[in-house]
């Protein structure tokens, strides 16, 4: 499916999150944040293409939530139409192009079912490690909207973490390539290799085995400057 | 070879699905279109569908204009949906063609 059409699309979508003021409020995550990266660094060449039918939109906090929005009847009349999944009671909007995801962080026990987001009219599904996703967010400015996505080494480092829980062999192969593309943009950078340095200073110790020993085989830079800290 | 097999099943399970969902969506919105006809000076707005072999005038100006623009936009909507519905159809042809080639290969 070819960039330039879902793009088309995407972009649609976020607009009308822009103008309704709820874009500010939630972040865009997966693996469309690297399309917005290579957007605003200029393009290099170590990010990979965007391959990917999900849009995934974290809501970092409902209580922050300050605009409503029905994001269903805005979806509707872009053309995407409402999937019922009869198992958990999440839906998720399809497209013949693209399928819009609202997620939230997972924290402690947990969540057994997806929680209403009363303010946007959604259902979102609860995952781990996306508070990670959530406590580092990054302003880009694209055309006529403003996005927030991922800092790139939180991207990067959380890929590498799901990576290892990942069952579906191609979601795993594509994480990992979207986070070796990232880290090798970021240890080129300066400024972006200090924030990785202070991230990693941050994390649980237990995050960091985990991280180091997934890096060890697929990004053994990261290995070591975990082992330096 | 495996991975592509289950990216491409995965597709078209998932278009599959959207077939669904767009038929159920396309049901529940209006068929036809809005017409004007013009009656002694004034326009008098009309819904304008098929019943059949037949082709049906039902009288839509005694709704309020919120209603009437809400009618106009479901129509657009289900215009929407069916051309999607089209598109649909011809990535799951297109899907099916490969996925089951690949079965009868192997």
């Amino acid at each position: 499916m070819a960039e330039k059409e879902q793009l088309e699309v995407l972009l649609q979508v976020l607009r009308q999150f822009y103008s309704a003021g709820v874009l500010k409020d939630i972040m865009l995550i997966g693996s469309w944040c690297l399309y917005f990266y290579r957007h605003e660094f200029g393009d290099p060449k170590t990010i990979p293409a965007v391959r990917t039918l999900d849009v995934d939109f974290l809501i970092p906090s409902q209580r922050k939530l300050e605009a409503e929005l029905d994001v269903p009847a805005t979806l509707r009349k872009l053309g995407f139409a409402p999937t019922f999944n009869r198992s958990n009671g999440l839906v998720v909007y399809d497209h013949p192009r693209l399928r819009v995801e609202f997620l939230i962080p997972e924290i402690g026990k947990g969540f057994e079912k997806p929680q209403d987001i009363k303010k946007l009219h959604v259902k979102a599904q609860g995952l781990r490690y996306l508070d990670f996703l959530a406590d580092h967010p990054r302003l880009i400015s694209y055309k006529d909207i403003k996005v927030i996505v991922p800092e790139p080494a939180v991207f990067a480092v959380h890929k590498l973490m799901i990576s290892g829980r990942r069952k579906k062999q191609d979601k795993k192969e594509r994480d990992l390539e979207a986070a070796a593309g990232i880290l090798d943009w970021v240890f080129e950078q300066p400024g972006e290799l200090k924030k990785l340095k202070l991230i990693l200073q941050t994390l649980p110790k237990k995050w960091l085995e985990n991280i180091a020993a997934i890096s060890v085989r697929d990004y053994p830079r990261l290995t070591a400057e975990i082992k330096e800290l | 070879m495996k991975a592509l097999e289950e990216v491409l099943n995965e597709e078209l399970g998932r278009l599959l699905q959207l077939e669904k969902s767009y038929r159920r969506e396309i049901k529940k919105l209006p068929k036809g279109s809005i017409q004007y006809k013009k009656i002694k000076g004034y326009s008098y707005p009309y819904l304008v569908f098929r019943k059949g072999s037949r082709v049906v005038y039902a009288y839509v100006g005694n709704l309020p204009r919120a209603g009437l623009e809400k009618l106009a936009s479901e129509i657009e909507l289900r215009r929407k949906y069916k051309k999607n519905l089209r598109e649909v159809k011809q990535s799951i042809t297109r899907l099916g063609q490969i996925v089951h080639g690949r079965k009868r290969a192997a």
